[in-house]
């Protein structure tokens, strides 16, 4: 009788559509988007499918199961010792042969394999054709064509791997090497499985036998902790000076060697390519790498983008904006007052729906626009074009290309970009970077900056603190460089095609991400609304206020008010204008600040804290003091730098 | 000359053969004047002068190298690698290499100052061909194709490199170059990769056809 419950684990190379597939399995909502390196921690769901539960893993997407990077250990890790029941070996059918160096990797390691040959409808769309049954028969594992996206031959999959662990049909892939390699490893594996059966019995040792080959130190550390782990690694080392002396090259070049030649044959074999044209996609790839005109039009992506967050956020907010001070907000006083004792009443309306008011008219337009914009963005595959053009610069800042995915994708939240720093494969380079890319402003930081300088001054002095703030990153990058010393490592990244993004995906992650932003944003506001008029009724907001007042009126120059909502503004930074209208009763911040204070206020918004969100993303990836020194930091920065801002704004006719 | 460093006639003539025996090919004279591409008569009077020195013996109507030999193209071919990649060739570069002065110990120098590790050494001197016809991949200009010949730098980047596909005998084309030293895209295998200059200029390659 076969098991009620089974784990499967969905492996592969990166951007070959995973998370696509794990989302269609589980009915999930994982991270997809075209570039390389976005699932960075495994993921679990569950699915029920004729009477089983599936539990099904997501992994980060991994070029080999070396010992490379952090990804490739844990997953290598939870493959040979998670024992999942099968797994599934999602590749791209349109780079077969670079995709297979990997599933023959997981061939020899003797996984139960089924594969998922992804992107079939790309790839005829590029004129490649890929004969699945053919493929099945050289490697010997079911292989299923799926196309993620839309969830065709997901069924076909489900079944298969139903069928296996049914036992009907068997996944016991072959893998070969030339025939002196099989020699000797197999003289090596048999000397391995009778020496050592500890590790031979979780490791299946012909793979540790090509591990060895290869000088794999975490496989040789493993042997050598065994008693006859010398007799091994001798008769290893042996192993290896033979085989380098019949082929004249290093052992783990002729391990490679081998792999790539039998991909190469196999992809061969199964792949008809139709005459190659060149498309849409690759004459937009070359355009927007090219080495002059690449750069205006990143400038004109990210200033459109924002242009297009103006003109659309700018006139739903003022619709907005009038629908709730003319029809919602009296009705709701009303509604209030009749049910509700005077003192609460004020306290809710004033408060509570003042700030909901705010929050709906101030936050949404804003954010919406700019979270559809920015899912198509990731969608299309300009993230890694971008990456590719930024590398010189980001190597200014002691990094390298790929951390400007970060950046970019703190336009829309510093949390994500704090996880996405993971792309970076070594941990100062990661804390760099994340330490650079909370300082771009997200999506509540947008919300600020345009629906004040942008509503009230206009685009261009909006533009202009953003550009501002990315020469900041690149300074205070360059002193961060300074402070943690390193020899900045290269860039190596795939390239993926460019793809009309999928409008269901882009719709998805725009309402899953809007979504979220309201669920967490709103309780904030109508807490953080409720504890300010609460303080405002008790009378302590003159004292609290006159407190501040040295550093927000004498220094920043702002009016005393601000300072309190600065303070709420670490939970949520559009708390900081949300409540500012909340306090001074009118939503006219024009009422309220000089145009020079609205920049200052914006600049210091900005960049004077990561929200209390932000610092538990960084506590989690990099500790305590790092995730505090960072936040002081950025305070002393913001401080400074409103003040000089102020004093130099001011001597401006 | 094309590069600035001579070309010593005689380590050509037994780097020829050591590439005609990797290759699993015969080393006879006419063999060998192929391969070298120069003159016959030249190349019988370059291996007598090899015999006398004792890199390479005759060995039925054959030549092989000694380990002497053997020796000697690889001091060549570290030399080389040392003169064009260890430094820049800027004047930054060159003043370094001033400053080391004349470097007796080839293999460890390259080991402990340059940072190659022990096995690139091994492929390098393995490697078939002449050693001046490769050059790091970052010096190709877009739309040039050429084949790899080995990946230097250290272990995890060099594997790394291999396995992204760039294993010696791959055939990469350079499909873009940003400008100032920037990075470089390459297709390899029918996908593209982008390497940073410095990742590039540590693929060497021999352009194809060439
Ligand atoms: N045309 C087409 N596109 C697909 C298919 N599957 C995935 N994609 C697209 O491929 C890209 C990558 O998909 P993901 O699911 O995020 O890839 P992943 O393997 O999880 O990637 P990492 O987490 O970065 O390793 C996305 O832009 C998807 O829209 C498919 O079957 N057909
Ligand atoms: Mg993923």
């Amino acid at each position: 009788m076969a098991k009620k419950e089974a784990t499967i684990a969905l492996a592969g190379n990166a951007n070959v559509g995973k998370s696509a597939l794990f989302n269609q399995l589980t009915g999930a909502s994982q991270t997809i988007g075209n570039w390389p390196g976005k699932t960075v921690e495994k993921a679990e769901g569950t699915l029920f499918f004729m009477g089983r539960t599936l539990r099904v893993i997501d992994l980060p997407g991994i070029y080999s199961l070396s010992t490379f990077s952090i990804e490739e250990m844990i997953a290598r890790e939870y493959i040979a010792t998670g024992r999942p029941d099968v797994i599934v070996n999602v590749v791209d059918a349109s780079s077969l042969e670079r995709n297979l160096y990997l599933t023959l990797q997981l061939l020899e390691m003797e996984a139960p394999l089924i594969i998922a040959l992804n992107q079939v409808d790309y790839a005829s769309k590029r004129g490649i054709r890929v004969d699945a049954k053919r493929l099945s028969e050289l490697l010997g594992v079911p292989v299923i064509p799926t196309v993620a996206i839309t969830g065709e031959g997901v069924e076909e999959l489900l079944r298969a791997i139903i069928d296996y662990l049914d036992g009907k049909i068997k996944a016991s892939g072959k893998d070969f090497k030339g025939k002196e390699v099989e020699r000797i490893l197999e003289k090596l594996s048999k000397a391995i499985a009778s020496n050592l059966p500890e590790i031979s019995r979780i490791y299946p040792p012909r793979w540790l036998a090509i591990k060895l080959l290869e000088g794999d130190e975490d496989v040789e550390g493993k042997v050598r902790s065994h008693e006859n782990g010398h007799l091994i690694m001798a008769l290893a080392e042996a192993a290896r000076e033979e085989l380098e002396n019949i082929h004249g090259e290093p052992s783990q070049v002729v391990m490679a060697s081998e792999r790539y030649g039998f991909a190469s044959r196999i992809a061969k074999e199964v792949t008809q390519f139709e005459a190659p044209r060149i498309s849409i996609e690759e004459r937009l790839s070359y355009l927007t790498t090219h080495r002059v005109l690449g750069y205006p039009i990143l400038l004109a992506v990210i200033a459109s983008m924002f242009w297009m967050i103006f003109a659309v956020g700018g006139r739903l907010s003022g619709i907005l904006d009038d629908l709730f001070e003319e029809i919602v907000l009296p009705i709701g006083k009303g509604a209030i007052g009749a049910i509700l004792p005077e003192g609460v009443a004020g306290l809710i309306a004033d408060g509570v729906l003042a700030g909901i008011g705010a929050g709906l008219s101030i936050a949404l337009p804003f954010i919406i626009p700019f979270y559809a914009l920015l899912a198509i963005l990731e969608d299309s595959g300009y993230l890694p074009r971008a990456a590719f053009l930024m590398d010189n610069l980001m190597h200014k800042i002691g990094l390298h290309g790929k951390a400007f995915i970060p950046l970019l994708l703190g336009f829309g939240c510093s949390v994500p970009a704090c996880l996405a720093c993971r792309i970076m494969e070594r941990d100062r380079e990661r804390f760099l970077a994340a330490f650079v890319a909370i300082l771009i402003p997200c999506a509540a930081r947008t919300v600020v900056i345009m629906g004040l300088v942008g509503a009230y001054l206009g685009l261009m002095p909006a533009l202009a603190l953003y550009a501002f703030d990315l020469a900041l990153v690149l300074l205070v990058g360059r002193l961060a460089y300074r402070a943690l010393p390193g020899e900045p490592i290269g860039l190596i990244m795939e390239m993926p095609p460019y793809r009309m993004p999928s409008w269901r995906i882009v719709m998805r992650k725009t309402w899953l991400r809007t979504k979220s932003f309201a669920y967490v944003a709103f309780p904030y506001i109508v807490a953080g609304s409720l504890i300010l008029e609460a303080i405002k009724i008790a009378g302590w907001l003159d004292p609290l206020a006159d407190a501040m007042a040295p550093l927000v009126v004498q220094w920043l120059g702002l009016p005393k008010e601000a300072g309190i909502t600065l303070i709420f503004g670490i939970l949520r930074k559009e708390l900081t204008l949300i409540l500012l209208a909340t306090l001074a009763g009118t939503a006219n911040y024009a009422e309220i600040l000089s145009p020079i204070q609205m920049i200052v206020f914006s600049l210091v918004a900005m960049i004077y804290f990561p929200c209390i969100s932000t610092v538990a993303a960084l506590v989690k990836e990099f500790g305590w003091r790092k995730a505090v020194l960072t936040a002081l930091f950025d305070i002393g920065l913001a401080i400074a730098l409103g003040g000089l801002a102020f004093r130099l704004l001011s001597l401006l006719p | 000359m094309d590069q600035g460093i001579p070309r010593d006639k005689l380590t050509e003539v037994i780097e020829a053969i050591l590439t005609l025996h990797l290759e699993g090919g015969r080393a006879s004279a006419i063999d060998v004047a192929k391969r070298a591409g120069l003159p016959l008569e030249e190349v019988e009077a370059l291996l007598r002068s090899g015999q006398e020195e004792g890199l390479v013996v005759l060995d039925g109507g054959q030549y092989r190298l000694t380990a002497k030999g053997v020796d000697a193209v690889r001091e060549h071919r570290m030399r080389f690698v040392h003169e064009r990649y260890g430094h820049g060739r800027g004047p930054l570069g060159c003043l370094r290499r001033l400053l080391e002065g004349d470097v007796s110990d080839i293999l460890s120098h390259l080991k402990t100052k340059h940072e190659i590790d022990g096995k690139s050494i091994e492929e390098i001197g393995a490697a078939k061909g002449a050693i001046e016809e490769a050059l790091p991949l970052s010096e190709l200009r877009e739309g040039e194709s050429a084949i790899v010949l080995y990946p230097l730098g250290g272990l995890g980047l060099r594997r790394r490199l291999m396995e992204m596909g760039l294993v010696p005998g791959t055939e990469v084309t350079v499909l873009r170059k940003a400008p100032f030293r920037g990075p470089i895209e390459v297709g390899v295998r029918g996908t593209s990769l982008a390497l940073g200059f410095g990742v590039a200029s540590k693929v060497i390659v021999k352009r194809s056809g060439a």
